[in-house]
Parts: C-alpha cells; sequence; structure tokens
C-alpha cells in the first residue's frame, strides 16, 4: 500500500512538474509594452482691445498677446501576441495490432476501434482474429524538446492514460496514466498533412511498468484526422496490485509481459504542428475543416412506434436521440472550399425502440454554407454507417455559434438501415432488438467543444497563409 | 520493490533534465533583483549568449540578442561593455523581438574604429574618437526620456531627438562574425 501511495506521488508530481516548469503550455503569450510621446504646441492669439483709442507704435505695443503652450504626452499601452506552444495535442488515438497470438484476439479490427462482440471480465478472446490487440491513448500532449543544442524535432510528451493490450487476457494488459514518451520526426513531407517516420521511445508507471519502443509511419494531422502505421516492441510488468490481476478469474500472480507488434492507428482530434507553426500566431493558424468537435448531443422527433426513452407507444414529442463524439468535417480544396468530408469517432442514433444504429468512423460528405458570417451556418450532407451498423443517412443542420467553443443548432433527416446483430448485451436491454428501420427525425443540438470555421478562417481561403516565422539569420 | 525505484529514480532524472531542456534559448538576469528583472533571449540560435552570473552576460560572435526589461518602456540602464574580440557591437532601440528584422529604428554602432548612430537607416551622428578599445571596459548610459534619447560612452553624452517612435522594453545587441562582448553591472533605473 505504502509503495502504491509513493508511485502515486511520484506520477502526480512528474506530471505537475512538466506542466508548471511553463514547458507543457497550449498557448504562448508574448506581452510588449510601449510608451508613444506626443508633442503638441498651442498658440493662442489673445487681442484686448482698450475701449478707448489708442495710439500703437514703440510707446504704445499692440494689444494682441501670443500664449504658446508645449504639451508632451506618453500614452502606455501593451500589446500581447497568443502563440501555439505544443507540437501535439490530442484527443484519442487508436491503434489495431497484430501481435504473433493468433487464441487469443481481442476482436476490435482494423485501427482497434471496431466494437467488440463480448466485453465480459471473464472473456479470454477468440482465435482467427488478425489484429489480436490494441493501444489506446486518451489525451495526448507533445512538447519541444529543445536537447542535443537544439537538434530538430524532438518531443517529450504525455497521455492521459493509455492501454497496452497485446490480447483479450487481462493479466496481459500494460495500462498506465501519464506514460512519458520522447519522440523524434524525421519529416518526409513538410506542409498538410504532414508525413514522417517517427521513432518513440515509451514508460508508463502506474499502474503497469513497462517501456514501449515504436517506429511509426504517420500522416497528418489534417482536421485532426490522422493515420499511423506502427512497429514495436513493449515489455512490462504487472504486479499482484494492478487492476489486470486483482480483478483476474484465471491468474493471481505478478506477471512480466513482452511481445512485438504491428499495427494500423487512427486518431481524432490529434493536431500536430511542426516547429515554425509554433512561432506564428494563432490568428494566422491554418485551419482545414469547416467544424472540429467533442460532443455533439441531439434530442430528436422521430416517426417510430416507440420512444426511445420508455417502451411505450410514442406520443410524446421527445422519441429519440443522437450522440456524436471527436467529429471533424474537412474542407475539400474545390468548388469554393464548400464541400467536405468528414466522419466521428463514434456516432450512435437512437431513433426509438428497436430502431437504433451505431456507426464508428462514418463517412459524411456535404456542403458547408454561411448564412450570417461569423454566426450561422447551415449545411446539407450524406453519411454513409458501416460498421457494426449499416445506414444512409441523408440530413441537414443549421448551426448557430455561441461561442468559440460552443454551438446549437437544428437537425432534420431521413435515415434508413440495420442496427446489425453483433452488439447485442446491454445495447438490446436499453434501446431493443437490432431491427432494419427507415425513419425521419428532426431535432435540436448542443456541440460542447465545438468550433465552426468560417470562409475567412479556412487556409484555402487565405492567400497570405502559411506565414513564414520570423527566423533571424 | 527495488525495480520500482530504479525506474521512478530514471524517469526523475530524465524529466529533471527536460525541465532544463524547454527554453534553451532564454534565460533571465537579476531574477531576486524584485522589479529589475531581465529577459534574456536568443534570437538567432541557442548557444550565443552564457548568462556569467545573476548580472553579467557574455555575446558571442553573430549572435542577435535581446534585453527585455519587463514593462520599462522609458529607462535609464546602464552597464560595462567590453569588447573581448572583433571590432564591435550594435545595440538597437526603439524595436521589438518581433519587429527586429522590419524595423531598425534606432542603431548604434560602436566599433574599434568609432562610433555612429543610424536613425531610420540614416546615419544621424558618429566620430572616430569615440571608439572601443579591446578588453578595455566601457560604461555605457542610455536613457529614454520622452522623445529624447541620451546615449553616453564613458563620459561622452550624445543626445538625439527621437520623435515619432514608439519606445518600449527591448535593447537588442547584434554582434559581428568575429565579435565578443561581455556585458556586466546592469543597472536600470525608472525615468
Amino acid at each position: 500500500m505504502k509503495v502504491k501511495k509513493y508511485i502515486i506521488g511520484i506520477s502526480s508530481l512528474i506530471s505537475l512538474l512538466i506542466f508548471f516548469v511553463g514547458c507543457g503550455s497550449i498557448t504562448r503569450e508574448e506581452k510588449d509594452a510601449f510608451t508613444i510621446t506626443e508633442i503638441d504646441t498651442t498658440f493662442t492669439n489673445f487681442v484686448k482691445n482698450s475701449p478707448a483709442n489708442k495710439d500703437n507704435g514703440t510707446v504704445f505695443p499692440s494689444s494682441k498677446e501670443v500664449l504658446v503652450e508645449r504639451n508632451l504626452t506618453q500614452r502606455d499601452s501593451e500589446y500581447t501576441r497568443y502563440y501555439p506552444d505544443f507540437i501535439r495535442l490530442g484527443f484519442f488515438e487508436s491503434i489495431g495490432i497484430v501481435t504473433g497470438n493468433t487464441d487469443n484476439g481481442i476482436g476490435t479490427g482494423l485501427f482497434g476501434l471496431f466494437p467488440m462482440d463480448n466485453i465480459s471480465q471473464s472473456f479470454r478472446g477468440k482465435s482467427g482474429k488478425t489484429f489480436a490487440g490494441g493501444i489506446y491513448r486518451l489525451g495526448i500532449g507533445e512538447w519541444r524538446l529543445r536537447w542535443f543544442r537544439d537538434a530538430p524535432n524532438w518531443t517529450y510528451g504525455i497521455s492521459l492514460f493509455e492501454a497496452l493490450i497485446p490480447d483479450a487476457k487481462a493479466e496481459d494488459i500494460l495500462t498506465a496514466i501519464y506514460p512519458f514518451y520522447i519522440r523524434k520526426r524525421f519529416y518526409l513531407k513538410e506542409t498538410i498533412p504532414y508525413v514522417s517516420v517517427t521513432p518513440s521511445l515509451g514508460v508508463g508507471l502506474l499502474p503497469s511498468q513497462y517501456l514501449n519502443l515504436s517506429v511509426s509511419l504517420d500522416g497528418g494531422s489534417i482536421g485532426g484526422f490522422n493515420v499511423r502505421a506502427y512497429l514495436g516492441f513493449a515489455v512490462g510488468y504487472n504486479s499482484k496490485a494492478t487492476p489486470q490481476i486483482k480483478n483476474n478469474d484465471y491468474i493471481h500472480s505478478d506477471k512480466t509481459i513482452s511481445f512485438p507488434y504491428a499495427g494500423l492507428g487512427v486518431s481524432f482530434l490529434d493536431f500536430l504542428n511542426i516547429v515554425p507553426e509554433t512561432l506564428v500566431e494563432w490568428k494566422d493558424y491554418q485551419h482545414s475543416s469547416w467544424e472540429l468537435g467533442l460532443i455533439e448531443m441531439s434530442l430528436l422527433t422521430t416517426n417510430s412506434k416507440k420512444s426511445v426513452f420508455g417502451d411505450t407507444t410514442n406520443t410524446s414529442a421527445l422519441s429519440g436521440f443522437d450522440l456524436q463524439i471527436a467529429k471533424t468535417n474537412i474542407a475539400i480544396p474545390i468548388l469554393d472550399n464548400r464541400f467536405y468530408v468528414g466522419t466521428s469517432l463514434i456516432r450512435f442514433l437512437g431513433l426509438g425502440r428497436n430502431t437504433w444504429a451505431m456507426a464508428v468512423m462514418p463517412i459524411r460528405v456535404g456542403y458547408w454554407h454561411t448564412l450570417v458570417e461569423d454566426e450561422l451556418t447551415t449545411t446539407p450532407f450524406l453519411e454513409f454507417g458501416y460498421y457494426p451498423s449499416y445506414y444512409i443517412n441523408i440530413g441537414g443542420e443549421v448551426n448557430l455559434r455561441i461561442s468559440d467553443n460552443v454551438n446549437i443548432g437544428l437537425k432534420g433527416g431521413y435515415i434508413n438501415g440495420d442496427s446489425g446483430n453483433i452488439l447485442g448485451g446491454s445495447l438490446v436491454n436499453n434501446f431493443g432488438i437490432a431491427n432494419t428501420f427507415s425513419n425521419l427525425y428532426f431535432g435540436v443540438s448542443l456541440r460542447l467543444i465545438d468550433d465552426i470555421f468560417f470562409e475567412h478562417q479556412l487556409r484555402y481561403n487565405r492567400r497570405d497563409l502559411p506565414k513564414e516565422p520570423k527566423i533571424y539569420k | 520493490m527495488g525495480k520500482n525505484l530504479f525506474l521512478i529514480l530514471i524517469v526523475i532524472s530524465v524529466l529533471s533534465i527536460l525541465a532544463n531542456s524547454c527554453s534553451p534559448d532564454t534565460f533571465v538576469l537579476n531574477k531576486y533583483e524584485g522589479d529589475n528583472v531581465i529577459y534574456v533571449r536568443m534570437l538567432n540560435g541557442i548557444g550565443k549568449t552564457e548568462k556569467i552570473n545573476e548580472n553579467s552576460l557574455e555575446i558571442k560572435p553573430d549572435a542577435i540578442v535581446s534585453l527585455k526589461f519587463i514593462e520599462e518602456t522609458q529607462f535609464i540602464d546602464e552597464f560595462n561593455l567590453t569588447l573581448k574580440s572583433g571590432n564591435g557591437v550594435s545595440l538597437y532601440l526603439y524595436t521589438t523581438e518581433a519587429e527586429f528584422g522590419e524595423q531598425k529604428n534606432i542603431e548604434v554602432n560602436l566599433t574599434t574604429a568609432g562610433y555612429k548612430i543610424i536613425k531610420n537607416e540614416e546615419m544621424i551622428a558618429g566620430s572616430d574618437s569615440i571608439k572601443l578599445e579591446l578588453n578595455k571596459n566601457y560604461r555605457i548610459k542610455i536613457q529614454q526620456e520622452g522623445n529624447l534619447l541620451k546615449f553616453s560612452v564613458n563620459c561622452a553624452d550624445i543626445i538625439i531627438q527621437v520623435s515619432k517612435y514608439v519606445s518600449n522594453e527591448y535593447l537588442i545587441f547584434q554582434t559581428g562574425r568575429t565579435s565578443e562582448i561581455q556585458i556586466d553591472g546592469i543597472t536600470k533605473q525608472e525615468n
């Protein structure tokens, strides 16, 4: 117990160290103070004529007086510039890995993203799965590491949480909060979307202790979306105190794990900067998307027979909901840049009882139009979900920007598809049997941590981008 | 337990190194002198300036280095300047780190051949009698007062009018390809 407290303390200290030494910020501020000095001279003429006649001349000078005043005014001002201060900032990364274990495959498929058909604690995997495991990272940050006399493209970083899962056996899973990584990127393409080869070394401390050595071929980011191919080797140790052993139905002793892996990964809302981008102000940052959002929640009225909120006949206006996580709509630079292609990490549409759909990485194409500059936009779209549910969704949205990070909107459309019978379990208990469906829907949306961009912000519409950073020779 | 501790110690050691590697192009002078703090930044690459002590720095050849006197825009700044090698140094005023490449409003060029004051790329003052000699200590005083700039080298004062220029917190040094200077005894007073 004492050891555990000690490790928790050290991990917290490490994370605090990173953030409070000023290395781990998202925005760098540079504030300059100025003093403007103005000198002004005023001339005031007075003519004070006496009421009586008066001769002017040497003895009687002119009655005109000139008052000359010199004023010096100083005004102080400040100007603050804001720069992005990170190399990478990401919400979620998922990698489907091949580890050589063919008997205990977890079954999350390509990219490690697709739902497992068994999520019970005693699940030991299935044979015949190509992608036996996965690597998952949540809340990723990387910052410039200026060592070896400022050698280029080194970074250090952490994630809030990381799991290395070679197979479905719980005792083989290595997990850590705040795992620490050092990476070096060799760029093959230095324009958006970047392409690089990235060797990395990671250390996890708690609850598992491990080392993860890998090299990846990275593509991205564009609109926060990235694809990566990995080769790596992980070695680690799960003590008896780890949840993986403590809650294990099969093994109760500590275990050392090592496995090589090859994998394919994607990441969402994961933004990568090259160093020159961190030297250009945020106002000149290159945006490739019309929309980027973390959470979108909608309440829907649909023509389904029963509401998703109760196993009753649908008599209320509120019969369903729509939830999307990590949504991105990336502008296509053709035809005035208004067409876009988009996806989400996950979308769940509960249109009514027995009428629901779930999609991982649905493909969306649409057209973006601004109705009121900086405020109101509209977008018709066509969306295709292919796994685990299959559907085609034709819809439209009207979005109102409330603030930089919050939007509300109206949405409506028609969706036709099949829930898919691979999920079962609690989903069926909560939302009804998997079924084919065909529904109209209409609803209101609230989007949190969601950025809508406008024409003047899109990099394709700004001829002055990318701005060259100021580098003195 | 031993294995865990060993791993933890390695990581803490690495992180301590990293904490010092996050901004190697900046350091602070007069850190413990209250309002007298000066931020020093190397604008054209690391390793071109070294902090000697809390109040002294050495600027190496081919360097552009800014000294930022935090929130002091009308300062009286005094320091000792010693030319260690090469033939001189340029001081820039009324420009900032961000504008340096575009605006070099007032340049004071101190060399072994004399001095020149260049205002907006036009020489407005110069002399070949006030000049730097190698390894000799010169007291430099810069006083900003309204639209006047008083520049002193030892006891020689040069006053120039700088109307229409906006004063700021920066004093920027640029050394030549072979020049190396030492600056110490920096004192700053509010005007």
